[in-house]
């Protein structure tokens, strides 16, 4: 199991409570044995007359200390198990928080969502189960064959004991089958649950077109294939039954001919014999939980190669003590070449930039031109390539994460609010004042729409934000930027939803806020970036053209294009 | 992050009337209900296992007293041979009983997993979008897979423990009536400790059953935002604040631990306290002389098996806690009669429209009385192309939701070619109408199934048709896969005006009769958009447009054009008239 060491940093500190919950149980299973051995001397004084109740005694006394003893070995193995649950959890988020972005473009959360549920219990289940199950078969198994070897004879135990060997033989190699149909059926139950994620994220879309029974369908089929696997595993299982219940119990048959031979030689008596058979059940019972336990064991395995793979997927923002210092907002970009991982084309085809801080930039061109990828990439949401990207003159690499983030101002084109109350979502970051919240709402223009609303500022929103407006959603995420005082801007396409009026407002009360920070402004909008210091017109990849409103009127170009429809039309 | 999925707690009192519990035991015994036949076989089996298994120490018996006593090896050989045989025999009837259990299980939950996924899908859409996505993922998958031990586990088990336990007790009452009375002083503790266990493990898996939702919806909302929280740093926090669930939920199965924990042991204990009575009460009759000493020792092994379905049986019982509280999550959902917009009635045959829609003093509100559309009245005719304007926030969103039936109007009523919608079948009314919404959803899939949204009827030329009018087909063509290239999760892996275009061609291959587009091309230049209006507007010609657009340019060219503020309709007319007549128009206008 390459990726027992997931385990190791959480048994290094838990391991003395895990250590005492198997001594306690190892305690209870050698307790367990005095119970029969009192109840044949009980049995011994009735036939004797003689005073037996101390016994009795003494059995409830050993059955009270066992009851207690049981709750504390379940309480330290499954309690640790519980802590092992938390941990790995923990574990596993803050692990996929620090994942690539390309990651989650390509799969959702839905995957992580079954990981943290699902698979992580299997561990569970392994690690504390699977722990009892051993422990019961290695000891009571123990006890019993050193009592059958010491009382009857050696030769007739082992052959008692023969059918054992191919019993864990046998359910050792199915072991690994039940590692392979466990994880496909843990792959499917993963399936399941990106499906159904999905469907009801957009359940706004396949309601609107009324595609519900297609949805069903699809949904039917992912379904049927997680029964398919599981009944693949049934199968399996079902198999165990026989190999680890029944198999074993052959044991019985061999004694039987092998020690009725015996007798009928006069080697042993029927008396050693009985109390043979009695201890043969013994050893039995533990050996039939071992097909469970590797069964067990196999299942948790096969969950944390699962987790273990996820976990395996490279950490993108990998930094611990970081820098806190503010950047100026001087932008330099220098033949910036840029293609998303997986893809060939480039989104971004040797850009050169060279921003001033304070100054003020706007981009504008044609939908898939690369406007939000340069975006994405002054925050390192993916990694441009070296020596490309430079700010205040250390290339970007260089910058701590943590500080080039928190200089950075960001409002992405879809809104994406969280389930938080609106004056949390506008003090999203860190902590801020009342009136630090306020200043920025009534700058991104929606303070008012917030205080029209009963609640205010603590109203709670839905998942997304999807119980405000359109327009509501961008401004809200406009002031979740502002607030941080940032010393570069970039809004991407953030005036979508906004009518003019509502957006020339936005502009004007930004103006003054803008002033010494750098800031770069996605939009469709030529009214929205006209008055920028600097225009540039991405196409393909490529810039295209570059210069002041004015400039770029009287250039006739890509820009006038845009600029003449909408000025046409009276918009600009 | 983290504020309303807490809302609710699932514990009210009624909860734990035994009443429910005998509703949701019928709910469940519904399910399984096809697979009878089954079960029944299942529970032969079980018995025929129980059976073989109780034959074999009788045939041991008769192998030491028949043929061991007597010197018989030839006698012994076949005594060995039937012992075997029933090993065998034993052996099949497992892995059959096993196998069918499972399967019936695996089917069970296949159709309640298909029930309700049905059940929310077409919940309203209203509710749906108070839910937090990942509580409603919880209910179709960890919560099913929850029940699923009940039919495999519990079910049938418990009727077999039931029959072999009724057997014993015969047995054990023929034997010795009053030794047997002895051992069953234990039961009505037993019943004391199992009610008592219950009330607290079902309360126990009922947190954990809720912590599991509160974390799939935690999960589910922050990596959906995860683009978010890394730009803005937001790690530490969000991490504080998942570590708090994480918390919460540890605490529910620490808690659910150790209910089970305190309770197995005392059932132990039970079965040693009935041996101690047994012998103490069979030491003093053997004394009196009124038993003999082989009796108390065989009715020692009775007690045994006597308490090994007992310890089944307890140990099932949490399985079946676990189970209920799952089943009760389920049970609200299923149970819950109405509300459902599958309980619309059928359509009849395909209604088709002409387009002709009629909004008459509409008045909503998504919470009490706060008016989002107040006295809203306006006719469109078919195949008119209506554009509608307004500031942020005045509620132009809100009346295509109302078209579509998403939320129903607190007064007043929608017409569509003079019928109320509300007496439109959804399927019939939503097929007429075809939505570009604001907030773009792309599915994981490919460019074609995002844009025949999986519906494989639409033929290949439709959609090239559709992509050409959208502006959409060229830049398919230069990508390598074309139609094939996948989207990623929620169209990530385009560009947001590119999702757009995609939204807008779906909806032209969808052939509606009623196109709407809300805010369909504000992402996208406007040199292409002028591209796809022209196009437009050829096919608008057979069709009722209906355009919501801030970018005055896009609707400019309206037939007429409704202005809303503040929930109101405050005019309509052209372009040119409206410019003329000073009002909120010429404003928003002069704005740009």
């Amino acid at each position: 199991m390459k990726y027992l060491y997931l385990l190791k940093p959480f048994f290094r500190v838990h391991w003395p409570v895990y250590a005492a919950g198997v001594l306690v149980l190892i305690c209870v299973d050698l307790l367990y044995l005095i119970i029969p051995r009192l109840i044949g001397k009980t049995v011994d004084s009735i036939i004797q007359n003689a005073y037996f109740m101390h016994y009795l005694w003494q059995m409830l006394g050993v059955a009270g200390l066992i009851a207690v003893l049981r709750y504390v070995y379940r309480e330290c193995i499954m309690g640790t198990t519980r802590r092992l649950e938390f941990y790995l959890r923990e574990k596993l988020f803050l692990h996929a928080q620090r994942i690539s972005l390309s990651f989650f473009d390509k799969q959702g959360p839905g995957k992580i969502m079954a990981l943290t549920t699902n698979d992580i219990t299997a561990v569970r289940m392994a690690v504390g189960l699977g722990i009892m199950l051993l422990v019961d078969a290695v000891i009571m198994g123990a006890a019993s064959m050193v009592i059958m070897v010491r009382v009857i004879s050696w030769d007739l135990a082992l052959w008692a004991i023969s059918p054992l060997f191919p019993t864990l033989l046998i359910a050792t190699l199915m072991g690994r089958l039940v590692h392979d149909r466990f994880r496909n059926v843990q792959e499917k139950f993963s399936a399941l649950t990106e499906f159904v994620q999905e469907a009801f994220a957009g359940v706004k879309v396949i309601k609107g077109f009324a595609a519900e029974s297609i949805w069903t369908e699809r949904f039917q089929a992912i379904s049927g294939a997680n029964v398919e696997a599981s009944l693949a595993m049934a199968r399996l299982q079902a198999a165990y039954i026989p190999v680890t219940h029944t198999l074993p119990l052959f044991s019985y048959a061999i004694t039987l001919f092998i020690g009725g031979n015996l007798i009928i030689r006069g080697a042993i008596t029927v008396g050693d014999f009985a109390a043979f058979i009695g201890y043969l059940g013994l050893i039995l019972w533990p050996v039939m939980g071992i097909g469970y336990l590797i069964n067990t064991i196999q299942r948790g395995t096969a969950s944390l190669t699962r987790l273990g793979d996820f976990m395996s997927i490279p950490i993108y923002e990998d930094e611990k003590a970081a820098e806190q210092c503010m950047l100026n907002g001087y932008i330099q970009i220098s033949g910036l070449t840029f293609a998303y991982p997986g893809s060939e084309t480039p989104s971004l085809n040797g850009i050169d930039l060279d921003v001033p801080a304070g100054v003020r930039v706007g981009i504008v061109g044609r939908p898939g031109a690369g406007k939000s990828t340069l975006l994405k990439l002054l925050l390192r949401l993916y990694d441009p390539p070296a020596g490309s990207i430079f700010i205040d003159g250390r290339e970007i690499h260089k910058i701590s994460f943590a500080a080039l983030r928190r200089s950075t101002g960001y409002v992405p084109q879809d809104g994406m609010l969280f389930s938080q109350t609106i004056g949390e979502n506008i003090a999203f970051d860190g902590d801020y004042s009342r009136d630090e919240v306020i200043r920025a709402a009534q700058i991104a223009a929606v303070n008012e729409d917030i205080d029209t609303k009963a609640e205010g500022y603590s109203r709670t929103l839905n998942e997304k934000g999807k119980n405000l407006s359109g327009g509501q959603q961008q401004r809200v995420a406009i002031a979740r930027a502002i607030i941080k005082k940032p010393s570069i801007l970039l809004l991407d396409d953030v005036f979508s939803a906004l009518d003019y009026r509502t957006q020339s407002q936005v502009l004007a009360n930004m103006n003054e806020f803008l002033a010494g920070r750098t800031s770069i402004i996605v939009s469709q909008r030529i009214a929205a970036v006209k008055e920028a210091d600097l225009i540039i017109v991405l196409d393909r990849g490529r810039v295209v053209e570059r210069g002041t409103h004015a400039e770029l009127v009287t250039k006739r170009g890509l820009y006038y294009k845009l600029y003449e429809q909408q000025f046409a039309d009276g918009e600009a | 992050m983290a504020m309303y999925y807490r809302g609710r707690e699932y514990d009210s009192e009624a909860m734990r009337q035994m009443s429910l519990d005998r509703r949701l035991l019928r709910v469940l015994w519904a399910f399984a209900e096809p697979f009878r036949h089954l079960l029944a076989l299942a529970l032969v089996l079980m018995l025929l296992a129980a059976a073989a298994d109780l034959w074999r120490p009788y045939l041991m018996k008769v192998a030491i007293d028949d043929y061991i006593a007597e010197f018989n090896p030839d006698g012994l050989r076949r005594v060995v041979y039937l012992y075997a045989a029933s090993l065998v025999f034993s052996a099949a009837v497992s892995y059959a009983e096993t196998f069918v259990l499972q399967y019936i299980g695996q089917q069970v939950i296949y159709n309640i997993r298909a029930k309700v996924f049905q059940k929310l899908i077409y919940r309203r859409f209203g509710e749906m979008e108070s839910q937090p996505v990942g509580r409603m993922v919880t209910r179709v998958t960890n919560d099913t897979d929850a029940v699923k031990e009940l039919y495999t586990d519990v079910l049938v088990a418990f009727a077999s423990d039931i029959i072999i336990l009724s057997g014993i007790v015969v047995v054990m009452l023929s034997i010795n009536w009053r030794l047997a009375l002895v051992a069953f002083t234990i039961i009505p503790p037993m019943f004391l400790l199992t009610i008592l266990y219950q009330r607290f493990a079902r309360e126990a898996y009922r947190r954990v059953r809720e912590k599991t939702a509160v974390i799939n919806t935690y999960l589910q909302e922050s990596l959906n935002g995860i683009g978010v929280i890394k730009a803005f740093w937001r790690f530490e926090r969000t991490a504080g604040e998942y570590r708090a669930i994480n918390k919460e939920y540890m605490a529910a199965g620490l808690r659910e631990m150790r209910t089970f924990a305190i309770f197995r042991p005392f059932v132990d204990l039970l079965h040693v306290v009935a041996t101690v009575a047994v012998l103490s009460y069979g030491g003093w009759e053997y004394a009196a002389g009124a038993l003999e000493v082989g009796v108390v020792v065989a009715f020692l092994r009775y007690v045994e098996k006597f308490f090994w379905p007992i310890k089944d049986i307890s140990e099932k019982y949490s399985l079946l806690q676990s189970a209920l509280a799952a089943a009760e999550r389920i049970y609200e959902l299923i149970a819950a009669g109405g509300g459902g917009e599958e309980d619309q009635p059928p359509a009849t045959g395909h209604q088709s429209f002409r387009g002709h829609i009629r909004f008459e003093n509409v008045w909503f509100a998504y919470k009490d009385e706060d008016w989002v559309l107040q006295d809203v009245s306006f006719t469109i005719n078919a195949g008119e192309f209506v554009g509608i304007a307004g500031p942020s926030g005045s509620g132009k969103t809100t009346v295509i939701s109302l078209l579509l039936r998403f939320y129903e109007p607190q007064k007043g009523a929608i017409f569509l070619d003079g019928q109320n919608i509300q007496t439109i079948p959804l399927s019939v009314l939503r097929h007429q109408i075809g939505v570009v919404f604001q907030d773009v959803h792309l599915f994981r899939g490919t460019i074609r199934d995002n844009i025949t949204l999986f519906d494989q009827s639409i033929p290949a030329e439709r959609i090239m048709a559709a992509a050409t009018t959208a502006n959409l087909d060229a830049f398919v063509r230069e990508l390598p896969q074309k139609y094939e290239t996948p989207v990623g999760y929620h169209g990530a892996l385009l560009s947001s005006g590119q999702r757009q275009l995609i939204s807008l061609a779906r909806v032209l291959a969808w052939r509606s009769s009623i196109l709407i587009l809300d805010e369909a091309t504000s992402s996208i230049d406007s040199a292409t958009e002028a591209l796809i209006q022209t196009a437009l507007e050829r096919i608008a010609k057979t069709r009722t447009m209906l355009v919501v657009a801030h970018r005055l340019s896009t609707i400019q060219h309206a037939d007429r054009i409704i202005v809303l503020s503040k929930g109101r309709v405050a005019e309509q007319g052209t372009h040119k008239e409206l410019i003329s007549c000073q009002g909120v128009y010429q404003r928003l206008y002069s704005s740009q």
